[in-house]
């Protein structure tokens, strides 16, 4: 009986613990906004039963600890719905998408694939967003033949993934000696350390940012890295301190990034730091508070500039969340969704072969992240932009990389 | 050498967190051998609870609700209150109805907790970082005020913290040796069953026992927030493991022994991040490599002498 009754608490906390985990981590809804219903309704009665419904897959890291990644894209994805939705959907289909959670992790990521493979009315998927993830579950993409178009997976392996992968940032190795030339040039400093994520994006940042640096004729004094969750940087900076470099180049994400910088000036180091895409984000400047004022952050969307179509998506994102700035991971979600609507609409018909196919030859497509325009491989070329942590935001910074 | 000093003080403060946990897996290990895995998210709860006192308003289960905003200095005791009492709930209704079921059943009943205290804060206070507010007392213009102590940079925020580890670790070894209650502990890690024939509340003493553990968990999360300025629901993992090898590290069951483990954690990692070559990268792995060989030739650990008295 004792053993029994044992048997049963031990069954109660473990699927309560697995419930509540369940409910946290495997989250998976399909939205529609109620636009987009009453618009198919109303309008198009007696088609809307044989309209293809416009869906995707939206792969990101949706719980954990990079879940606000995933928000950041969801956010962008649901305004760019909406609007589909208010001009009565795509080829005249209902606009919607079913969400995927991969946590960031390649492992998760291959499971959401299989998902969204497996689900026939999924056209193309928006995402995977980290460069893991979209390394592990693009081949199955590729394999089935289902689009996949990442906002923001940078790592240059990507580009070999095949026809059906593509991509609309720009590779880290673009990135990368990008930065160091703008580092060298632009801003004139000669010697410089590198603090890098361990990870396939930051390391593959740091190395081709390094490589371009020293082919330049710059010196790099000192290369340390961390591992994501890390908190604790001071052993790598002190090292750092002692080479006395001018600038310190991070190649990672904020939530590190913003102690890093804060721990830098406790041990007194002063100097300026330059952050690749995974800094660009307002969060930066909440969590990292006075010490990462004046810091320089690459970025693939400046919300600051002045295009209407810009200032169209950051109003409605302001309207949407109480005023918030958006990051260029909502405005890059953004961009996917709007420029395969366009793609869809060019190709006549809601078919993934269709949509891949115009995708490939539909030319420049001008999103508010820039010019669109796609190489043979899936990838892109744009315009880097610089923006600086000023008065806990991010602003257009005084010196641009020139073209 | 300047640099030695450096890695030094990083290693020492590093230390002093670790041990302020890792007091709280030592003292219930000694007692009812049970290693209690949720440690690691209240002293999450201990930085979470602090941040929700200091500010003005919070967001809670994506809701901003208004908040007293008091001192760090207020705040953290109240957190330690707080967990104290969430400590001894989660005893009761956890670990307390396996008390005499095998081992292996309260500590997955241990890791079940540590797991759904994970997301349950996750529910509360969502998944964001949550940015953990400056101690005015110990910054200047946002920044940390800091001093030199030969070729050291030390922030006034790093001396505090290692202060009240020092007197908390003191204070502790005073009210286990000193006193009735402590003495009645002793008791209880020695034998259960003899002390409880002896009038010992033996339920008492480990509720005693997990109120103290978990406020000095509580007490090292609120230490561990203003250092690091943030507080998520996972941070509590890392830690967590980490103060576990500095309880086994010190010998699992004895105060000083926590304190010294800790402490000694702290330097190897900070050292070998600093003087091994990929020092950084493999940090972590330093730390078990030490751990394994330690206890291939020493299993009681540094200070560990319980094990024998037990047997």
């Amino acid at each position: 009986m004792k053993g029994f009754r044992v048997l049963a608490v031990l069954l109660v906390v473990a699927l309560a613990a697995f419930a509540v985990g369940l409910a946290g981590c495997g989250d998976s809804t399909t939205t529609t906004t109620a636009g987009a219903t009453e618009t198919t309704a109303g309008t198009t009665e007696t088609t809307a039963g044989m309209a293809v419904p416009f869906k995707f897959g939206l792969a990101g890291p949706m719980t954990g600890q990079y879940a606000t990644y995933g928000a950041s894209h969801t956010a962008g994805a649901d305004i760019a719905v909406e609007e589909l939705s208010t001009k009565g959907g795509v080829n005249g289909g209902e606009v919607s998408y079913e969400s995927g959670d991969d946590l960031g992790d390649p492992k998760e990521a291959v499971l959401v694939a299989q998902k969204f493979i497996d689900d026939a009315e999924i056209l193309f998927v928006n995402g995977h967003m980290f460069s893991g993830a979209t390394l592990a579950a693009g081949p199955k993409y590729e394999e089935i033949g289902l689009p996949m178009i990442s906002p923001s997976a940078t790592n240059p392996d990507i580009s070999a993934l095949g026809d059906f992968i593509w991509r609309i940032c720009m590779t880290d190795a673009v990135q990368g000696e990008g930065l160091a030339k703008y580092t060298l040039e632009d801003l004139g400093f000669k010697k410089i350390a590198i603090m890098y994520d361990d990870g396939d994006y930051g390391r593959g940042l740091a190395d081709t940012y390094e490589a371009a640096f020293k082919a330049a004729g710059g010196e790099v004094v000192g290369r340390e890295q961390y591992t994501a969750g890390d908190a604790e940087f001071k052993a790598q900076l002190t090292k750092i301190k002692q080479a006395a470099p001018e600038l310190i180049f991070l190649s990672g994400y904020y939530p590190e990034g913003s102690k890093i910088v804060q721990q830098a000036a406790e041990l007194g180091i002063t100097v300026t730091w330059l952050g690749s895409d995974g800094y660009a984000s307002d969060e930066l400047a909440t969590l990292g508070g006075a010490a990462v004022e004046g810091m320089l952050v690459s970025t693939f969307f400046d919300y600051s500039k002045t295009d209407p179509a810009v200032v169209k998506f950051v109003d409605a994102y302001h309207a949407k969340f109480a005023g918030a700035n958006p990051d260029w991971f909502a405005a890059s979600a953004y961009d996917v969704v709007m420029m395969v609507a366009t793609a869809a609409e060019m190709a006549g018909s809601n078919d993934r072969a269709a949509i891949n196919e115009t995708l490939g030859t539909m030319g420049t497509y001008e999103g508010i992240t820039g010019a669109i325009t796609f190489d043979e491989n899936g990838d892109v070329l744009k315009p880097l932009n610089i923006v600086i942590v000023k008065d806990g935001a991010l602003a257009t910074a005084p010196v641009q990389p020139a073209m | 050498m300047e640099q030695l000093a450096q890695q030094l003080m990083n290693g020492l403060m590093l230390g002093c967190l670790y041990a302020l946990i890792a007091v709280g897996y030592t003292m219930v290990y000694g007692i009812i051998e049970l290693i209690n895995f949720a440690f690691g998210e209240l002293f999450m709860f201990g930085t979470f609870i602090s941040i929700a006192m200091m500010v003005d308003t919070i967001t809670l289960f994506g809701r901003p609700v208004p908040m007293p905003g008091l001192s760090f200095f207020l705040a953290v005791p109240i957190a330690m209150v707080a967990v104290a009492a969430m400590g001894v709930t989660i005893e009761r209704l956890a670990y307390r109805p396996l008390r005499n079921a095998p081992r292996l059943a309260a500590l997955i009943s241990a890791i079940g907790m540590s797991i759904f205290l994970m997301n349950f804060s996750q529910a509360i206070f969502g998944s964001k970082q949550v940015f953990f507010p400056d101690v005015p007392i110990f910054t200047e213009a946002g920044l940390a005020k800091s001093l030199t102590i030969g070729g050291a940079q030390v922030t006034y925020l790093q001396l505090f913290v290692v202060f009240i580890t020092v007197v908390a670790m003191v204070a502790l070894n005073l009210f286990v040796q000193r006193t009735r209650v402590g003495r009645a502990m002793r008791a209880s890690a020695q034998d259960k069953q003899t002390s409880a024939l002896m009038g010992v509340n033996v339920n008492r003493v480990i509720a005693i026992t997990f109120i103290i553990g978990s406020a000095m968990g509580a007490l090292a999360g609120g230490l561990y927030g203003a250092v690091y300025h943030f507080a998520r629901p996972d941070m509590g993992f890392f830690p967590g493991l980490k103060a576990f090898i500095a309880a086994v590290l010190g010998g699992i069951g004895n105060i000083p022994g926590a304190f010294l483990g800790g402490l000694v954690l702290g330097m190897i990692e900070s050292l070998a991040s600093a003087y091994l070559p990929m020092g950084s990268q493999y940090r972590d792995a330093f730390a078990f490599v030490i751990l394994i060989l330690l206890l291939s030739f020493k299993p009681s650990g540094l200070l560990g002498s319980t094990v024998s008295e037990k047997a």
